[in-house]
C-alpha cells in the first residue's frame, strides 16, 4: 500500500468494519437480527430464477390468452353463418402467437453479461426453461380448444404454440429479445392475412399456422422450427440482455 | 509475486478494429488499477477475465486454471466477481433478492448463502435498504448493489469495471477502504478513469493504450515518470500523460 492512504476511513462505522461485527462472533449477531433468513432451497432458486425472468407476467398473461381464446373460441363456433368450428381459425392463428410473444422477454435476465460469466450449467437450465415453458403453453392453450379438438381445435393450437415459440426463441438467439416477437409476429399476421385455402403440401410448408391439424407436413415444419429454435437457445442463449443489442449485430460470441 | 491471473499473447478484435492486442498480463494478490484513456480496451480485458468474451488469440489462466478447458471454466468462474461498467438491474428484485440471485448462480452451497448475502449488503452499506426492490434504489445504490453481488461469494478474482462511478465522495472513500480490504487476499483489478482512485487504493497500476499495455508497475513509479512540464493537475495526472506520450511516440 502505498504512502497516498490517508483518506481511509477512520470511523469505526465504515463498511469495512461491519462485516467483522457480522463474523467475528458477529455471524449469530447477524442472525439474532434477523438478517440472514433460511437455507436457499431448490424451490426458492426456481422462484428467483422465475423472478429473474419474469415468469409472474407470463403466467398471468398465458392464462388472460387462453381465457380469452376459449370464450372466443366458443363465440365464432356458435355462430351459424360463420362455418361451425372452422371459424376458430382467428383464435389458432393468434393466441399461440401471443403466448410465443409473451414468453421472448422471459429468454432472457436483465444482464446476460453478468449472468454468462456465473458457473451454472446454462445450457440445461435454458433447455429446461424452454422446453417447460413450452409444454406449459401448450396445455393450457389447448384447453380452450378441447370441445372439439381435431378441426382447428386443441391439437392445431398445440402444433402452432410449438412453431410460434421455436420461431421466437430462435429469433431471440439471433435477435435478441428486444426484437425476438418481431419475425414470429410478422410472419403469424402475413400467413393469417393471406389466408390460403389450400391444403396441398407447398402450403402446408409455408402456411402450417392456418393448417388443418390432419396436414402432417404441418406438423413437420413445427417440429423442425421448434428443434432448431430450442437448440439454438440451448447452445447459444439469447443474443444480448435486454438492454442491450442483439448478437448478431456485435461480432463474436461468449465462451460458452 | 504469485501470479494468480495470467495472460499471454490475448487478442481480441470486433470486426477491423483490434481491442486488444498481443497483450501479456501478470497479476497476484493486491488492488491491481487499470488506467487507459477512452477505448483503450479496458472494458475488453474485463470482459474477457470475466469470462464473457472469447478472445480472437491467446491464453488466459485464472487460478491457474486454463479458460479454454471446461472444466477451468466453470471452476474459475465460481471463484470470480465481476461488475461490468454498466449492469442491467433485476427490477422485480430487492437488494437482498438480486445478490441471493447472483451467490446461487455462483454456486455457492446453500447452508452458506443467506449469511454471505448479508455480509456482502452489509460490506457495501445497503444493509437498510436490503428489501427495498432494485427500481427503487438510486443510480449509486444500484451501484452498491452491484458490487455486492461480486464479492457476495468472497471471490479470489474481482474485476471492477468503474465501480465508483455514480457513487458520492463519502461512498467513494468507503469503497477505497473495501478495496484495500478485499485486495489482501484476492487479486482486484479496477479499471478506472479516476487517478486519485488508484493512488488511494492501488498497490500496483497498469495503463492501456490502443490495446497494448504501455506501463506496469507501482503507483509512485507512475508519478514519477511525469515531469513539470507534462499536463495534468496532480503528480499522478501528469505521469499519466507523460506515460502516454512516450508510448504514442514510440509506436510512430
Amino acid at each position: 500500500m502505498n504512502g497516498r492512504n490517508a483518506d481511509q476511513p477512520r470511523s469505526r462505522r465504515t463498511v469495512v468494519d461491519q462485516p467483522r461485527a457480522a463474523t467475528d462472533g458477529g455471524g449469530a449477531v447477524a442472525w439474532s437480527r434477523g438478517y440472514a433468513r433460511r437455507a436457499t432451497s431448490t424451490g426458492r432458486r426456481f422462484a428467483l430464477h422465475l423472478t429473474a425472468r419474469g415468469g409472474p407476467t407470463f403466467l398471468v398473461g398465458l392464462v388472460v390468452i387462453a381465457v380469452l381464446a376459449w370464450a372466443a373460441a366458443g363465440w365464432l363456433a356458435s355462430r351459424p353463418s360463420f362455418g361451425g368450428s372452422v371459424a376458430r381459425i382467428p383464435v389458432v392463428a393468434l393466441a399461440p402467437l401471443l403466448a410465443a410473444m409473451l414468453l421472448g422477454p422471459s429468454l432472457a435476465g436483465a444482464d446476460e453479461e453478468l449472468e454468462r460469466g456465473t458457473p451454472l450449467p446454462w445450457r440445461a437450465w435454458r433447455a429446461g426453461h424452454v422446453l417447460l415453458a413450452a409444454l406449459l403453453s401448450a396445455a393450457v392453450l389447448s384447453l380452450a380448444g378441447l370441445a372439439d379438438p381435431h378441426t382447428f381445435g386443441a391439437y392445431a393450437l398445440v402444433r402452432n404454440t410449438l412453431g410460434h415459440t421455436g420461431l421466437v426463441v430462435g429469433a431471440a438467439v439471433l435477435l435478441g429479445v428486444r426484437l425476438a416477437w418481431l419475425p414470429a409476429f410478422c410472419y403469424g399476421c402475413a400467413v393469417y392475412a393471406a389466408a390460403p385455402r389450400g391444403t396441398d403440401r407447398v402450403t402446408a410448408i409455408w402456411a402450417w399456422p392456418v393448417q388443418p391439424s390432419s396436414a402432417t407436413v404441418s406438423w413437420l415444419v413445427v417440429g423442425v422450427l421448434f428443434v432448431a429454435g430450442v437448440t439454438g437457445y440451448a447452445l447459444r442463449g439469447a443474443g444480448g440482455g435486454h438492454g442491450r443489442w442483439p448478437v448478431l449485430i456485435r461480432s463474436r460470441l461468449s465462451w460458452r | 509475486m504469485s501470479v494468480t491471473v495470467s495472460v499471454r499473447g490475448l487478442r481480441v478484435s470486433y470486426g477491423r478494429r483490434t481491442a486488444l492486442d498481443e497483450l501479456d498480463l501478470d497479476l497476484g494478490p493486491g488492488v491491481h488499477g487499470l488506467l487507459g484513456p477512452n477505448g483503450a480496451g479496458k472494458t475488453t480485458l474485463m470482459r474477457v477475465l470475466a469470462t464473457v468474451r472469447r478472445p480472437d488469440r491467446g491464453q488466459v489462466r485464472l487460478l491457474g486454471q486454463p479458460l479454454s478447458d471446461a472444466v477451468g471454466l466453470r471452476s474459475a468462474r465460481r471463484q470470480l466477481g465481476y461488475l461490468p461498467q454498466s449492469f442491467g438491474f433485476y427490477p422485480r428484485f430487492t437488494v437482498r433478492e438480486f445478490v441471493e440471485y447472483f451467490a446461487w448462480l455462483k454456486e455457492m452451497p446453500a447452508a452458506q448463502i443467506p449469511l454471505a448475502v448479508d455480509r456482502a449488503i452489509e460490506r457495501v452499506g445497503l444493509l437498510d435498504r436490503a428489501d427495498d426492490r432494485m427500481k427503487h434504489l438510486s443510480g449509486g445504490m444500484l451501484r452498491r448493489a452491484g458490487i455486492a453481488q461480486a464479492i457476495v461469494n468472497d471471490p479470489r478474482v474481482l474485476l471492477f469495471d468503474e465501480p465508483t462511478a455514480g457513487l458520492d465522495p463519502e461512498q467513494r472513500v468507503e469503497f477505497r477502504a473495501l478495496l484495500r480490504e478485499l485486495g489482501l487476499d484476492a487479486v482486484v483489478l479496477v479499471s478506472t478513469h479516476l487517478v486519485e482512485d488508484v493512488v488511494a487504493a492501488c498497490t500496483r497500476v497498469s495503463l492501456m493504450d490502443a490495446g497494448r499495455l504501455v506501463f506496469d508497475g507501482l503507483p509512485a513509479e507512475l508519478i514519477a515518470a511525469g515531469g513539470v512540464g507534462d499536463s495534468g493537475d496532480s503528480p499522478i495526472e501528469r505521469g499519466y500523460a507523460a506515460v502516454l506520450r512516450d508510448a504514442r511516440t514510440a509506436a510512430r
